[in-house]
């Protein structure tokens, strides 16, 4: 019973990566880009964005990552710091990974809305490829951009985009732009809407599901393949209701996932739910969902896309991410929150503590389990299954 | 002999019994973290601002609020919040300094009930819009500490603040001189401890005993450490007397810092501008030499090398607190640089206090062997 899409989604990500060959080979300019920033304007300027986080996920889900991170630890990168930053700063110093040798920056653009430790790893990759690189800023916020900070968003959209212009010689053009946002805003609705399939018993999809599938959201947002796989996805998922065809036809259990995915072991999601755990929902998606990165008004998208990127998931208060947790517990019927304490996200899980305790206070159950999205060493599989088998065990007491 | 100053005499027994001189401040007393809160705010709003510093007691309840791999500096923050050991702050001010103290952040918003919490939205970037942006935000702190607390604060409150920071910056710089020069030789401990202070004592009687000991220590001829090999301290928060201590046994003394509440924190003035004193105090703290959390390493390695420089460096250790992913990012692009610099650097990696004296006492031998003989 699997989807169809899943097989487009392997088409999608060699065709993203082999136009980030084709561009270097053709002369298109290519920005090293990473995961706040707004992919939108660079399809509209014809500039190829290179996402490193989409690199380093995909180097983790090949289970390579700790092979690229060794060459940055051999440079001097700690152990402890961001596996995305090490396996992704490895390769391209290494000039080896499943790429070959990877393409040459044009530029390098950059956003503080994720973390502190992006611009740690961008001064690395700009020493390494000595590309002019463009910082995004972008200062934290309590729920959303709006104001000052949304009017300082906007002129840094602007700065961004005549950044672009000098260094690439390519020109902005808004009519371009406006069809691109167009593309994109009709993708983020299916996405939004297959999301939502999810409140559906028994969920129509796994936890690995969504993970994969976010590819698109990521990295593609505004191209035209990028809306025909969300049209199968969405299709697809609507079908597996209609036709009761369940991946976990026997859903005891509804959890939430909080935090990146593990994404060396996507299959944990499978073994979870051969005993009737299923991941309906996650907050890692969420962040490219409504409530962070919504539809963009069309006759001001510069504005909109600006609010997004001020609003960003890791770039508000715990008040926010709080509220946004307890709504999708609410809305996906969620009997127990996994959260995962990633040792390569500090912005995403130190606050998990503090966030289980205030749902404990409302008598929702979650457990902490620690572990690292890309790096396989320290890994202790048993001990986490046993973990949520054990949060599983206390629902059905 | 500098030793039996008595304006040192007095730094020491402050830094010794902080918290007895943090329980005679008669003002109330506004908690921060990092040095890029400016404390012009808080003297304008009549307050103390103290810089929250890493204590020695064993971590309690802060550590089972947090995962283990936030930096223990932070953890350590957090377990004071929470234990009750600040209880006596009206209220902390945070920005975005890094990944673990913006959680710590967080951590406390939600605990810290009714008593005054401010978090400002921090630029990274130093342009016309980004100082426009903080003077806003710095602004907005204002009107929330008028607010909370019923008082006024006036940009001629705010100007005058401005004076007394400027005045121990200027103090400190001076003293960071005549150290550079050989005019005060002084041990690393009492060194740290001095500068440490800046940032935790009143500034106005902070700034009168600076001045009090470089009158006093610029008039004696002892110099019974000047053959000791100067190195450089650089890191973040190493807040530990006993490190400063080692390093002193092994013959090294330290004459220049890159620590964010040493040279770092001084660097720069506050300078008049004519869209006022919001506006010239967010230039100033946007116009830092940047702490690796900014960003900018270039411009704070530039910083060091000249500082080495003009002090007659013959190493720099470096001190990484663990799990602080910026300065773990930073150590090895600082390294390459010193090094092709001729300056010689050693990496020691630890928490915020030291755990393991002699393990660092045998490397710092080592290190100090190594560049004595570089002489």
């Amino acid at each position: 019973m699997r989807l169809q899409a899943t097989g487009n989604l392997k088409k999608l990500i060699s065709g993203y990566y082999g136009d980030l060959k084709k561009s270097a080979e053709s002369g298109k300019p290519i920005a090293w880009v990473n995961v706040g920033i707004p992919c939108e304007i660079f399809y509209a300027m014809d500039i190829f964005p290179f996402y490193t986080e989409n690199y380093g996920a995909m180097l983790g889900a090949r289970k390579e990552a700790v092979k690229y991170s060794k060459f940055a630890e051999a440079d001097g990168i700690s152990k402890h710091t961001c596996s995305y930053l090490r396996s992704t700063y490895g390769s391209l110093i290494s000039k080896e990974g499943p790429l070959g040798k990877l393409p040459e920056p044009t530029v390098l653009v950059e956003t503080s809305n994720s973390c502190v430790t992006v611009l740690s790893w961008w001064r690395l990759i700009e020493k390494a490829t000595h590309a002019s690189c463009f910082l995004f800023d972008s200062p934290m916020v309590e729920y959303e951009s709006t104001g000052s900070h949304l009017a300082y968003q906007i002129s840094e959209t602007r700065r961004m985009i005549r950044f672009l212009e000098a260094e690439t010689g390519k020109k902005f053009d808004l009519n371009r732009l406006k069809k691109v946002v167009k593309i994109s805003n009709e993708g983020k609705r299916l996405w939004r809407q297959t999301m939502e399939l999810r409140t559906n018993h028994p969920s129509p999809l796994t936890g690995a599901d969504l993970f994969t599938h976010m590819f698109p959201m990521v990295a593609l947002r505004g191209t035209e393949q990028y809306l025909e796989h969300l049209k199968m996805l969405y299709r697809e998922t609507k079908e597996r209701i209609k036709s009761g065809e369940y991946p976990v036809a026997e859903e005891k259990h509804r959890f939430l996932w909080d935090n990146l995915p593990i994404w060396h072991d996507l299959r944990l999601f499978d073994e979870l739910a051969k005993k009737g755990i299923n991941f309906v929902t996650d907050t890692y998606t969420q962040a490219w969902g409504d409530k962070f990165m919504g539809e963009v008004a069309l006759d001001n998208p510069i504005k909109g896309l600006a609010y997004y990127t001020g609003g960003g998931f890791l770039n508000v208060h715990i008040k926010k991410r709080f509220s946004v947790l307890l709504d999708i517990i609410g809305r996906y019927d969620v009997d127990g929150v996994v959260f995962h304490a990633d040792r390569s996200c500090k912005s995403y899980s130190l606050i998990q503590v503090q966030l289980a305790d205030q749902l404990r206070q409302k008598g929702i159950p979650s457990v902490i389990i620690e572990a690292d999205h890309n790096d396989t060493r320290d890994y202790n599989r048993d001990s986490i299954i046993e973990r949520i088998e054990t949060l599983a065990e206390m629902g059905e007491r | 002999m500098i030793k039996e100053s008595e304006a040192l005499n007095e730094f020491r027994t402050i830094r010794k019994n902080l918290p007895e001189y943090l329980k005679k401040i008669d003002k109330p007393v506004m908690g921060y973290f990092e040095t890029y809160v400016p404390e012009e705010i808080i003297y304008a709003a009549g307050m103390h601002p103290l810089r929250i510093s890493p204590n020695d007691r064993q971590i309690a309840v802060g550590g089972s609020k947090i995962e283990s791999f936030a930096c223990s500096v932070s953890i350590n923050f957090l377990d004071q919040l929470l234990n009750g050991t600040l209880s006596f702050l009206k209220g902390v001010i945070f920005s975005r300094y890094c990944d673990s103290l913006r959680a710590i952040a967080d951590i406390w918003q939600e605990n810290s009930g009714d008593s005054f919490y401010h978090f400002i939205p921090y630029p990274t970037i130093l342009t016309v819009e980004s100082i426009n942006f903080l003077s806003g935000e710095l602004k907005k702190l204002v009107n929330h500490i008028s607010g909370y607390f019923n008082i006024k604060i006036d940009e001629e409150m705010l100007t005058e603040a401005i004076r007394i920071s400027n005045k121990k910056r200027l103090a400190v710089l001076k003293f960071y001189d005549l150290i550079k020069k050989g005019k005060i030789v002084i041990n690393s401990a009492d060194f740290f401890s001095i500068i440490s202070l800046a940032t935790i004592m009143d500034s106005s009687e902070y700034t009168q005993k600076l001045e009090q000991l470089m009158q006093q220590t610029e008039l004696t001829d002892d110099r019974s450490i000047e053959n000791s090999i100067k190195v450089a301290i650089s890191g973040i928060m190493l807040e530990s007397t006993q490190f400063f201590e080692i390093v002193d046994k092994t013959g090294m003394r330290m004459v220049t810092d890159d620590l964010m509440f040493g040279s770092r924190a001084f660097k720069e003035l506050v300078i008049k501008t004519k869209e006022g004193p919001y506006h010239a105090i967010s230039k100033r703290y946007l116009s830092k030499i940047p702490c690796s959390t900014k960003g900018n390493i270039d411009l704070r390695i530039d910083e060091l090398i000249k500082d080495c420089k003009e002090a007659g460096v013959k190493g720099v250790i470096f001190y990484l607190v663990t799990f602080c992913d910026s300065e773990e990012c930073e150590f090895p692009i600082l390294r390459k640089r010193l090094q092709a610099e001729g300056i010689p650097v050693i990496g020691l990696e630890g928490g915020y206090r030291v755990s393991s004296e002699g393990q660092f006492l045998t490397r710092l031998e080592a290190f100090a062997e190594q560049i004595g003989e570089e002489l």
